[in-house]
């Protein structure tokens, strides 16, 4: 992939905002703790989504020292995994808004949520997403 | 051939061992501090024994005897070097000057038999005049045709004027024949336009394709057999890139690893799969099998009826009409007489591919003045006759030009190599490449005189931030970006570097360098090479070999082609600033925009606009994708299109799944 700055922002949200939407419900449904409540999924989600803004940042950066301007799909999951890394240890360290005092496991919420809202979204912008847009992979990955 | 130049060479200048030569004799010579040493070189950092030069033919190997402070070339230290031409020898502190033979090698003297085929790629050009021939091979129409009884032809007199009357040409007999989208071209470009029309929504009978081929990838498939691509060999192209299938999805990668796991291969497909998801950063990139990509084009004319909408014939002319259409004149030959006729409609995209392709200028001399077509070829046109003589007598071939199709020729070679070893070759760079373009902060990698890039482009051409940038340039900075980030470029595919390298270790393959000033026959029956060789400045380098390959692929310019410097001169059609045809944004002409016509084009011709990557599978559907979202928004109410997006583009993406008529 070849994605511009304004293509990372519009994917990531578009992503987010369907598959990111449609998983945090599923977990809200089936994996809510006492006390926490349901919603935390979709406080981890928006926080995806913030921090992902500015990572977009960093990672057209990079982007710019390669020839080719490209994003070879083991970046992406390179990417994924600093990402994921990042926002536990911003969630763990305390103070994130919205999220309950004792934090939230990592073993059994956080990585089955993160990482099945991260691997759908991946699986779909490798060829599927296509489908739906023949511009979007010509424009950076913009859907507007 | 001047005296002084038939032997290896050494020459020093140095504040401490003093200023020297020495002509190194067949075998060894030992260069050290030592007094006995063959040359003494008295400096501090030169060891008793330094360094040996060892001569064997035309080969020099340098070899460095466990010297204390090194023996380096080009700056890297080595432990045994075979020399070529222009490489920087320095011996501890002291530099040498290598200079290095005229090559003469032995006489293979050609059987005046061998003529040369009518090799060029003409699409019926027979008895075409030689000098058009040796010039240029063209084949986007051909200069010449067969003499037969012509039926129906428009009159000169007509095509004379800018708008043609629809009324005059039923009045003259000519049949017209109407239509609401017309494919000009019927390769490659067409193909891909017509299958973007039929999944967006049109009938194929609304869609005219006009061509002189029955396939639409039968120029393409000459040009990749020609220049070595056989059907089993890889191209140079992304997994994405799919001439049948707009959306790039599955990829061909994709396809080949489900074929893998089909055949129980496992291994196979997680190595395919790997390529596409490392490439080009941690694996080596993909491409497609090229008959695979004829074969996926093959399902895919079927299933949108490509037969049914092609009308085989050669486009002579494309017009306005009085009626506000755009109508090509067409001409059918039935191989008993030509038939012409005129085709009208609305929305036109016209791809004819290269208008030509040049030799480069001095071998087109070469061939204009001694009709000699067998010992200089280009790589486009059928030149198999070469590496059959090759095979069979051996010889050294020299290859101008640095790009895929080099890397392809030389891998060739390597194969008949196989089975004569005496095949060698000379490579002809004009000058050294230290390091690959640069732009911004990132640059291209170089290696062995090739400077590497997955595809032709860098990849964000296609779709990313280049893609962006280009568009939004003005016409200047557009020729200067496409200068940045062009030029010769070849794959960086392991298999092709390890033959490179194998060849200047064992002395079979050799870079020269320098500007060709002319070639001309040698006496012996070959070809001499004259170059001003950049590698000892001023001086002039005979190279004889026995063939020379034009790797280079120049491109005509569009007035090549007939029907396009028709349209040029008839419409005052602007050029862009790389001399190509001036395109809007949606690759439209705005000078053939007529009352309720457009016209679009694609392809080469097009290149120095908004687009980088126009020849290319992708950029091809980048063209198709942006005429047709135009036509959409043009307000003409095209007949049947429908925005190919959302569910819709689903819907149909399942039926190309399925295999079922779109
Ligand atoms: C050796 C080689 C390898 C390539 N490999 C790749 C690759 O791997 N991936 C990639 O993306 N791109 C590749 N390309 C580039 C490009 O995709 C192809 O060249 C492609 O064929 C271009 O399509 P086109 O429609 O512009 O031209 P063509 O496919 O050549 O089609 C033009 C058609 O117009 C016809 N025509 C011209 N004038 C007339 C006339 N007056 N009347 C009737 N018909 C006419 C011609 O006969 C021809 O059939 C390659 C090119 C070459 C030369």
């Amino acid at each position: 992939m070849t994605p511009s700055l304004a293509g990372r922002w519009q994917s990531r949200l578009f992503v987010l905002g369907t598959i990111g939407v449609i998983v945090s419900a599923l977990f809200a449904v089936s994996l809510s703790d006492p006390g926490v409540g349901g919603g935390v999924y979709f406080v981890i989600l928006f926080y995806v989504a913030l921090f992902g803004l500015a990572w977009d940042v960093a990672f057209i950066g990079v982007q710019r020292l390669r020839w080719d301007r490209d994003w070879p799909p083991v970046f992406q999951v390179a990417a994924g995994i600093v990402e994921g890394l990042v926002l536990f240890l911003l969630i763990d360290g305390g103070g994130l808004p919205g999220i309950p005092e004792q934090g939230v496991p990592f073993g059994s919420r956080f990585l089955p949520h993160y990482g099945l809202v991260w691997l759908l979204s991946f699986l779909w912008l490798q060829g599927p997403m296509r489908v739906l847009s023949t511009r979007w992979r010509f424009f950076g990955g913009r859907l507007v | 051939m001047s005296p002084e130049r038939s032997d290896h060479k050494i020459a020093w200048e140095d504040p401490e061992a003093g200023d020297g030569a020495y002509t190194l004799p067949e075998g060894d010579t030992v260069v050290g501090r030592a007094e006995d040493a063959d040359v003494v070189l008295n400096s501090p950092l030169v060891s008793r024994s330094h360094a040996r030069f060892e001569r064997a033919g035309l080969r020099l190997t340098l070899h460095d005897l466990g010297s204390s402070n090194g023996t380096f070339v080009n700056g890297e230290r080595i432990t045994e070097h075979v020399l070529r031409p222009g490489d920087n020898v320095r011996v501890g502190s002291v530099a040498l000057t290598v200079t290095h033979p005229v090559v003469e090698q032995q006489a293979t003297v050609l059987a005046p038999a061998f003529t040369v085929a009518e090799g060029v790629l003409t699409d019926d050009g027979a008895g075409a005049p030689a000098s058009m021939l040796t010039a240029v091979l063209p084949f986007a129409d051909s200069p010449v045709e067969e003499a037969m009884p012509e039926r129906g032809v428009v009159p000169d007199e007509m095509l004379r004027d800018p708008v043609l009357s629809e009324e005059a040409l039923a009045a003259a007999g000519v049949e017209v024949t109407e239509t609401e989208y017309m494919a000009l071209g019927g390769g490659v470009g067409s193909f891909v336009f017509t299958d973007l029309l039929r999944t967006s929504g049109v009938a194929a009978s609304d869609i005219t394709v006009i061509g002189n081929e029955r396939v639409p990838y039968a120029r393409y498939q000459r040009l990749c057999i020609n220049s070595q691509i056989p059907a089993s060999e890889r191209l140079r192209s992304n997994s994405d890139s799919c001439p049948d299938n707009v959306w790039g999805f599955p990829g061909y990668a994709t396809r080949e690893a489900w074929r893998a796991v089909r055949s129980g291969n496992l291994g196979e497909a997680a190595s395919l799969l790997w390529s596409i998801f490392g490439e080009p950063a941690v694996a080596q990139t993909y491409t497609p099998i090229s008959g695979d990509v004829f074969d996926s084009i093959d399902r895919e004319a079927e299933r949108i009826g490509w037969d049914e909408m092609l009308r085989e014939g050669r486009i002579r002319a494309i017009r306005k009409t009085d009626r506000g259409r755009v109508a090509a004149v067409v001409s059918t030959s039935t191989g008993t007489e030509r038939r012409h006729s005129v085709v009208a409609g609305r929305f036109a995209q016209f791809a004819l591919g290269y208008p030509a392709i040049q030799m480069l200028p001095d071998l087109a001399t070469y061939r204009e003045q001694t009709g000699d077509h067998f010992h200089i070829v280009n790589a486009y046109e059928d030149h198999d006759a070469v590496y059959e003589h090759l095979r069979e007598h051996g010889g050294t071939v020299m290859i101008r030009g640095r790009g895929i199709v080099a890397s392809r020729v030389l891998q060739k070679l390597w194969e008949d190599r196989a089975v004569n070893p005496n095949i060698n070759v000379v490579h002809l760079h004009r000058s050294r490449l230290a390091e690959g373009h640069q732009y911004g902060r990132s640059a291209r990698k170089v290696e062995e005189q090739f400077e590497f890039q997955p595809f032709n482009w860098p990849k964000s051409c296609w779709g990313g931030e280049l893609r962006d940038l280009l568009e939004s340039s003005d016409d200047a900075k557009r020729a200067e970006l496409l200068g940045a980030w062009g030029g010769t470029t070849t794959a960086s595919r392991d298999d092709w570097r390890e033959l490179v390298k194998q060849g200047v270790r064992e002395g079979w393959y050799r870079p020269e360098f320098g500007s060709v000033r002319e070639v001309v026959p040698s006496d012996d029956g070959r070809v001499t090479t004259r170059i001003d060789s950049t590698a000892a400045e001023g001086s002039t380098l005979e190279v004889t070999t026995d063939f020379v390959i034009d790797c280079v692929g120049l491109e005509a310019g569009p007035e090549r082609s007939p029907v396009i410097h028709d349209l040029m001169e008839m419409y005052d059609l602007p050029l862009n600033p790389l001399g190509r045809l001036k395109v809007n944004d949606d690759f439209e002409l705005p000078g053939l925009r007529h009352d309720s016509a457009r016209v679009y084009t694609a392809g080469a011709v097009t290149l120095g606009g908004p687009y980088a990557a126009v020849d290319s599978f992708l950029g091809l559907q980048y063209s198709a994708l942006r005429a047709v979202e135009s036509i959409l928004a043009s307000g003409m109410q095209p007949r049947g299109l429908r925005p190919l997006r959302g569910l819709y583009s689903f819907k149909q993406w399942v039926r190309w799944a399925q295999g079922v008529a779109p």
